[in-house]
């Protein structure tokens, strides 16, 4: 069946699903949208929660990168078969999905000044109170999540990649663990390909 | 092995935990923080990021209403076996708690002013953009998000009945499906049992 993932042409809550689905050499449309043309109102309207991304198998839709980032990790066996080892894993997900909504909230404010402290406040706070505990759960697990490569390891790379586009920064760069993560990650087969063909992704 | 399950005394992310928890007819310690005093420092600090809810099994912890969730239903039975079936369900409870975390904007926001527009914007707009689409979504599938009971149904449950404590509304009021099915999930074996000896929330 016919897989196409739509989204805006950067990383986003996409690339993690375009990480995983290149590791599973799985045939897809990589389908991009341009940010500062959003939104496309013929394709908004057809989206069932009006957000991207989009998942389709055949004619069957489904939204909310979580959803799809899940269904696919099953799919190119990065999923514990445990579903207590799974809950963990999804509990680490959504851990790293609230460190995601700091850095959604200094995108989305307008005000300078405002946006300023809550960099910092990121840089300052956040990042250490989330990294240190994906550190030591990394450094506890023989160096993944789940100790040995699963999907919670690629969300987190595709969001650390997207906080640091939005940043302008290198956040991991005091957790030599999730350093450690992300090379191994970016060096799977698939992966590695797909990064060696990727433009590099501009915020404007 | 021993269940506990830690949360403020409200319904807020917990309820529908509790709610899968009964219906599955399972021994938990219902642990309740009055949320007026909270934090209590040496619980906080010792909650794997601050948060609750946390749910214990023996010595092994987890955070994260939605993983403890998803976790339980498996045990209880109300998880599908197909992996797209249980895709289209994780997306459905990730857009309720996208309805929800408008209300959390809302919950938070100090600014009286603000706080009005934003319970405004919620009652005209987003209570219809998410239930136009949850009410279809029940009349195309026999009632139920995935066609029978499932988890997805005790979330919405669970959510709507913390919106409604937090905005003072009966927020499902004009959608039939939905009424219907909370109606269903209320007089489950063990779920009625224990809404029967519940007290009734209050915010303060």
């Amino acid at each position: 069946m016919a897989k196409k993932l739509h989204y805006f042409d950067f990383n986003g809550l996409a690339e993690s699903v375009r990480y995983l689905l290149h590791y599973g050499k799985t045939k897809f449309e990589d389908v991009r949208y341009d940010y500062n043309s959003w939104p496309v109102k013929e394709v908004k309207e057809a989206l069932p929660f009006g957000q991207l991304p989009l998942y389709e198998e055949g004619n069957k839709k489904l939204n909310q990168s979580l959803a799809i980032a899940r269904y696919v990790a099953y799919q190119v066996k990065l999923l514990p078969s445990d579903p207590w080892e799974q809950a963990v894993l999804d509990a680490i997900v959504f851990n790293i999905y609230d460190f995601w909504g700091r850095v959604l909230a200094y995108i989305k404010e307008q005000d300078q000044v405002k946006k300023a402290t809550l960099k910092k406040e990121i840089l300052e706070e956040s990042v250490v109170y989330f990294f240190s505990r994906f550190e030591q759960a990394l450094k506890d697990n023989n160096g993944y999540f789940g100790g040995k490569l699963s999907w919670a390891d690629f969300i987190l790379l595709g969001i650390v990649e997207s906080a640091n586009l939005f940043l302008g920064e290198q956040i991991e760069r005091d957790y030599p663990q999730v350093q450690a993560l992300l090379e191994k990650i970016r060096n799977l087969q698939g992966v590695k390909q797909y990064i060696a063909g990727r433009k590099e992704y501009k915020l404007a | 092995m021993a269940k506990k399950l830690h949360y403020f005394d409200l319904n807020g992310l917990a309820e529908s935990i509790r709610y899968l928890l009964h219906y599955g007819e399972h021994k938990f310690e219902d642990v309740r923080y009055n949320h007026l005093s909270w934090p209590l420092k040496e619980v906080k600090d010792d909650l794997p990021f601050g948060q609750l809810p946390l749910f214990e099994e023996g010595n092994k912890k987890l955070n994260q209403s939605l993983a403890i969730a998803r976790y339980i239903a498996y045990q209880v039975k109300l998880l599908p076996s197909d992996p797209w079936e249980q895709a289209v369900l994780d997306a459905i409870v990730f857009n309720i708690y996208d309805f929800w975390g408008k209300v959390v904007a809302y919950i938070r926001e100090q600014d009286q002013v603000k706080r009005a527009n934003l319970k405004k914007e919620i009652l005209e707009e987003t209570v219809d953009y998410f239930f136009s689409r949850f009410e279809k979504t029940l009349e195309q599938n026999n009632g139920y998000f995935g066609g029978k009971l499932s988890w997805a149904d005790f979330i919405l449950l669970g959510i709507i009945e913390s919106a409604n404590l937090f905005l003072g509304e009966q927020i499902e009021r004009k959608y039939p499906h939905v009424q219907n099915l909370f109606e269903k999930i209320r007089n489950l074996q063990g779920v009625k049992e224990y809404i029967a000896g519940r007290k009734d929330y209050k915010l303060a």
